[in-house]
């Protein structure tokens, strides 16, 4: 049976709504090619991984600000993203200066949208930073880290993880964050960001 | 960074300072650097964690992700012994040689259950759940605790053996007893555990009594419990399915 192909408007629009479908469509479509980009300068597969994963939520999230705009067509935006958040990665990482090798603009040559590619390559290296750190927390330290930033009360994570003592809550959170963001202060990579 | 600090931070984000407080928030910005450096991260925690859709999409793509690679996996198992009967007929051969060389070379080298089980498991760490405990119980509960963070197994476990009816002891009982290699007395303590759903270490439980049936070569039943992780709202949902993958191409 032939494969569904979506337009562009169709992929925005669904991935602006997380519909499975588009979802399944873009990763289809788009892992390998972002698997390419990281194994030819040696990357790991769970690299390749944490970039695709990176670059689809930073668009998702532009897409929920109502300000996106673009020219080009939505592959050729997505690989942009993909290759400078990359490409900054190992710049940094390693030192290297690609920014102003020809390699970041054998794909991008749109320069009004430029800005926006390195907007968005930007925040999806910290993201990709952010997670890298908050997935060596223990589970309790996440849970609780979620539950607060999603506005949750110690008295209410406290209910939902079934512990009396709010004020263990309140110590504990304040610990979980203060760990995270020391971790993080000591990446250098993200040292680089700040 | 301090309690008042983060509270700051935390208006900041919501917009909910003043004019006046965001032009003093503005200056400590540009003239603190580790306020700087800590207010980037803070904004990154609230962000990420605080967007429940985001959050949901990375569920969904992860969940994409893991399916692709399952069937990845199998389809090149399929696509190579139907490519090349002899490579099967070879790849079958070896198979017969390294398990010769298991039993020549004896138990001292890891079984691949055993690798499984190293990879997946690690030691939960200790936090005390007082509820519904009397004082007498929360005192032998702390001090099995801080045994068991000494990593004195033994005596965690003695403390913890005095409360046969407590759901967080037989829970705690059960990781000193993974950690002394007693899996299958483990086992009987998560299953104390995972008798009744409505508690804080039902998820825990279930995933390490999984663990300890691959330890004890039960596969079939820890093919089974993942399975059934894996289909649940499980915050190990994502690892049984990762485990399922592992056991069924091993």
């Amino acid at each position: 049976m032939k494969k569904r192909r979506y337009k562009d408007d169709e992929i925005i629009d669904g991935l602006r709504s997380g519909n499975d479908a588009i979802l399944n469509f873009i990763y289809e479509n788009y892992y390998g090619v972002v698997q390419k980009l990281v194994r030819k300068s040696f990357g790991t597969e769970s690299q390749a991984r944490d970039l695709f994963q990176e670059v689809i939520i930073v668009i998702y999230t532009k897409l929920q600000t109502g300000s996106f705009k673009i020219t080009s067509s939505f592959f050729t935006f997505f690989y942009a993203v993909a290759k400078y958040t990359w490409l900054d990665y190992r710049k940094i990482k390693y030192k290297n200066p690609l920014r102003n090798s020809t390699g970041y603009h054998d794909v991008w040559q749109i320069d009004e949208e430029t800005e926006q590619v390195e907007v968005l390559a930007l925040m999806a290296l910290r993201n990709k930073l952010f997670f890298k750190h908050f997935n060596a927390l223990s589970e309790t330290c996440q849970t609780m880290l979620r539950l607060s930033m999603a506005d949750y009360s110690s008295d209410e994570i406290a209910i939902e993880l079934e512990l009396k003592n709010v004020t263990y809550v309140r110590k504990r959170r304040s610990d979980c964050l203060q760990f995270l963001i020391e971790m993080m202060k000591k990446d250098a990579v993200f040292k680089e960001l700040l | 960074m301090n309690d008042e600090q983060e509270k700051l931070m935390y208006a900041k984000l919501k917009g909910e300072l003043s004019e006046e407080q965001i032009l003093s928030f503005d200056q400590k910005l540009n003239s603190d650097k580790e306020f700087r450096a800590d207010f980037e991260i803070y904004q990154l925690a609230y962000l990420n964690l605080g967007d429940k859709n985001a959050m949901i999409l990375r569920g969904k793509l992860n969940e994409i992700y893991s399916k692709t690679q399952e069937v990845k996996k199998g389809g090149k198992m399929i696509k190579m012994i139907k490519q090349n009967r002899f490579s099967a007929v070879a790849a079958v051969a070896a198979i017969v040689l390294l398990i010769g060389a298991y039993w020549f070379v004896g138990s001292s080298k890891e079984s691949l259950n055993e690798k499984l089980y190293n990879t997946y498991y690690n030691q939960d760490e200790v936090y005390v759940n007082t509820r519904s405990k009397v004082n007498l119980d929360i005192d032998v509960l702390q001090t099995g605790m801080s045994l068991l963070e000494k990593k004195d197994f033994n005596g965690a476990l003695s403390e913890f053996n005095k409360l046969p009816g407590s759901v967080t002891a037989n829970y705690y009982a059960g990781v000193a007893n993974m950690e002394l290699k007693q899996h299958a007395v483990a086992v009987s303590k998560f299953d104390f555990v995972i008798t009744n759903y409505l508690n804080l270490f039902y998820d825990q439980a279930k995933w390490y009594k999984g663990l300890c049936l691959v330890k004890l070569d039960r596969e079939n039943e820890a093919l089974s419990l993942f399975g059934e992780i894996a289909n649940s709202e499980s915050y190990f949902k994502e690892k049984a399915k990762e485990i399922v993958v592992d056991l069924k191409i091993k």
